[in-house]
């Protein structure tokens, strides 16, 4: 034990801060490609959310983060921990919609957001939106969470104990994508079957959406759909295989990221200002 | 295009009695062992050259891009990962894949899935074990914390509340008070018309002390017919005003044919005060003593140098 709550580093300097959040599945790590191209320029700010990563598990709550406003109160609580206002937050997959769950909360504290492979529903709503899944396939994925132990030490222990033992949590391993099925299964069903359409128009800040071209997650036309109802913001079509562009298009990213959030305090209020 | 290197292995692979694919790093088939081929009935012609999301199923699409992709890129390998693939025919079956990473100039990726129907069948044994176990745990702790008769928290359930709202009333320097109450002659009532009629009394003013509470105060049966409240952010006047709400709330208690009374102590810990829970709960029951001994339905304050009554 003795994990910080939501395990956050601070890398890099410079005037403006990044603040970065991972998607379901994994932690922190998957920005590492990432932050070398941009912490020469910028303070980054990476943090776990309760229950992935290197992140206190002892934190976790299974009725709070059963709903994505949970999360935003993670991403709330760093940028309050560390005094944060302005930031460029980046969220991946789930995680643009729960920063934009945070920043309609708490506008403040942000200055721009940028989308990586976003999808405000990943549910299908024929015939006005297709989010790619039908239910029973999501329910697939919940049970598929049920059975997958990926990085976790005490295998039988906590299957069989099911109960809330915090000692049994807090041997997650230090694997990348550990996965404790209590946590897991409430993350993935709080990612997969929130349906955060209503806030898109929401939006207050400028937000650059990262779209990939062939993603299995978040279809081109969910992209286009972000875009078409979040208010000032601009759609990058990336050229890419799957759903993770910050892994696999970091220099592509770090290119699009500079060019939206500029780095130096001055240039911000000319930038912000001007339209995208 | 099948790795220079995996090439001349190809008639080994075959033999192996388990699935092996071959995929760039980009998800792209490159090579399907006979095994794999059967097992999951491919057709070579409609896989070779395919993306990976071929075999998966849909949920298992999103696994895979959110676990073993990432991984792949991060760790270069992965194990034991639990997927579904979608046959050839459509069908779902579950598998486990191990994949490994082979870096160069072109990495590329090898996987071994094996089919694990037998072994999914006991996952889903033990995850409705572990399930059944977790309910009745959850159920477990409800009752201790739970009185069967009035349906309140209990005592030890107060206990637990109270001190952490004892602690937020220092945190936060807000007032809070404790009220604690006593039907007035209950044994009266129980030698008059008998237990189940005490019981009866019991249940309904519990359950109308609980709707005269907010649903932020912690309200509860403190044994026998003793109830006991705790008001976060309560100064003695917002105690007081409490205590006449559960006055009427008591008198609306009908089942014995005549208007049920209570008496009632308070005390009202100021933020940053030496007491401790034990201390406000002994505090609060003397001036229930006093409203006892002063004549029974009504309230006093305990203001630690005097007992006044509470209009």
């Amino acid at each position: 034990m003795g994990a910080t709550k939501n395990n956050v580093t601070v890398l890099g300097k410079g005037p403006r801060t990044i603040l970065m959040a991972h998607g379901f599945g994994c932690d922190q790590n998957m920005w590492r490609f990432l932050t070398p191209a941009v912490q020469d320029d910028y303070q980054v700010v990476l943090f776990d959310y309760v229950g992935s990563g290197g992140s206190n598990p002892s934190y976790f709550d299974a009725k709070k983060y059963a709903r994505l406003e949970g999360y935003a109160g993670d991403v709330i609580d760093v940028c309050t921990a560390l005094k944060l206002k302005d930031v460029y937050f980046i969220g991946h997959s789930v995680s643009a919609m729960i920063g934009l769950i945070a920043s309609i909360k708490e506008p403040a504290l942000f200055a721009k957001m940028v989308m990586v492979c976003p999808s405000p529903c990943f549910l299908n709503f024929p015939p006005t939106y297709f989010g790619g899944f039908e239910h029973a396939d999501l329910e697939e994925l919940l049970a598929l969470m049920d059975i997958n132990y990926i990085g976790w030490a005490n295998y039988l222990g906590p299957m069989v104990m099911g109960a809330n033992a915090p000692d049994l949590i807090a041997e997650l391993s230090d694997s990348f994508c550990s996965t404790d099925p209590r946590i897991a299964k409430v993350f993935a069903r709080a990612t997969f079957f929130s349906d955060c359409r209503d806030l898109l128009p929401k939006a207050q800040h400028p937000t650059l959406i990262l779209q990939s071209s062939t993603d299995a997650l978040a279809a081109v036309s969910v992209g286009e759909y972000v875009h078409a109802h979040l208010p000032n913001s601009r759609l990058e079509l990336v050229a890419a295989e799957g759903h993770c562009l910050h892994m696999t298009h970091s220099q592509q990213v770090a290119q699009l990221v500079r060019d939206f959030c500029p780095s130096a305090a001055q240039s911000y209020d000319a930038a912000s200002n001007s339209p995208l | 295009m099948m790795p220079r290197q995996i090439a001349p292995f190809k008639p080994n692979l075959d033999l192996l009695p388990g699935g092996c694919l071959v995929s760039s790093l980009s998800r792209q088939i490159y090579f399907a062992n006979k095994f794999f081929l059967h097992e999951f009935g491919f057709d070579p012609n409609h896989l070779i050259g395919r993306k990976l999301e071929t075999i998966f199923s849909p949920a298992s699409r999103i696994f895979y891009d959110s676990y073993l992709h990432p991984m792949l890129l991060h760790e270069g390998q992965c194990r034991e990962a639990n997927i579904v693939i979608q046959t050839g025919q459509g069908a779902r079956m579950p598998a486990v894949a191990n994949a490994q990473v082979y870096d160069g100039t072109d990495p590329y990726v090898i996987w071994c899935i094996t089919q694990s129907e037998n072994r999914n069948k006991i996952y889903e044994d033990l995850v409705t074990a572990r399930e059944e176990i977790k309910a009745y745990a959850d159920k477990m702790e409800t009752l201790a914390l739970t009185d069967t008769l009035t349906g309140l928290p209990n005592r030890r359930s107060f206990e637990a509340n109270a001190q952490r709202d004892l602690h937020s009333a220092d945190r936060t320097g807000q007032p809070i008070s404790f009220v604690m109450i006593d039907i007035d002659h209950f044994k009266s009532i129980n030698d008059s018309f008998g237990h189940a009629a005490g019981d009866q009394v019991l249940s309904t003013f519990g359950r109308n002390l609980r709707a005269t509470a907010r649903k932020s105060e912690v309200s509860a049966r403190f044994g026998g017919e003793e109830f006991v409240c705790c008001l976060l952010g309560a100064d003695q006047y917002g105690a007081g005003a409490f205590a006449r709400r559960v006055h009427l709330a008591a008198r609306s208690v009908a089942q014995i044919g005549m208007p049920v009374t209570v008496s009632i102590g308070i005390v009202t810990r100021q933020p940053a005060s030496d007491l401790d829970l034990e201390a406000c709960v002994e505090l609060a029951d003397a001036a229930l003593y006093h409203a006892k001994a002063n004549g029974r339905n009504q309230t006093i304050l305990n203001t630690q140098t005097a007992f006044e009554i509470c209009p």
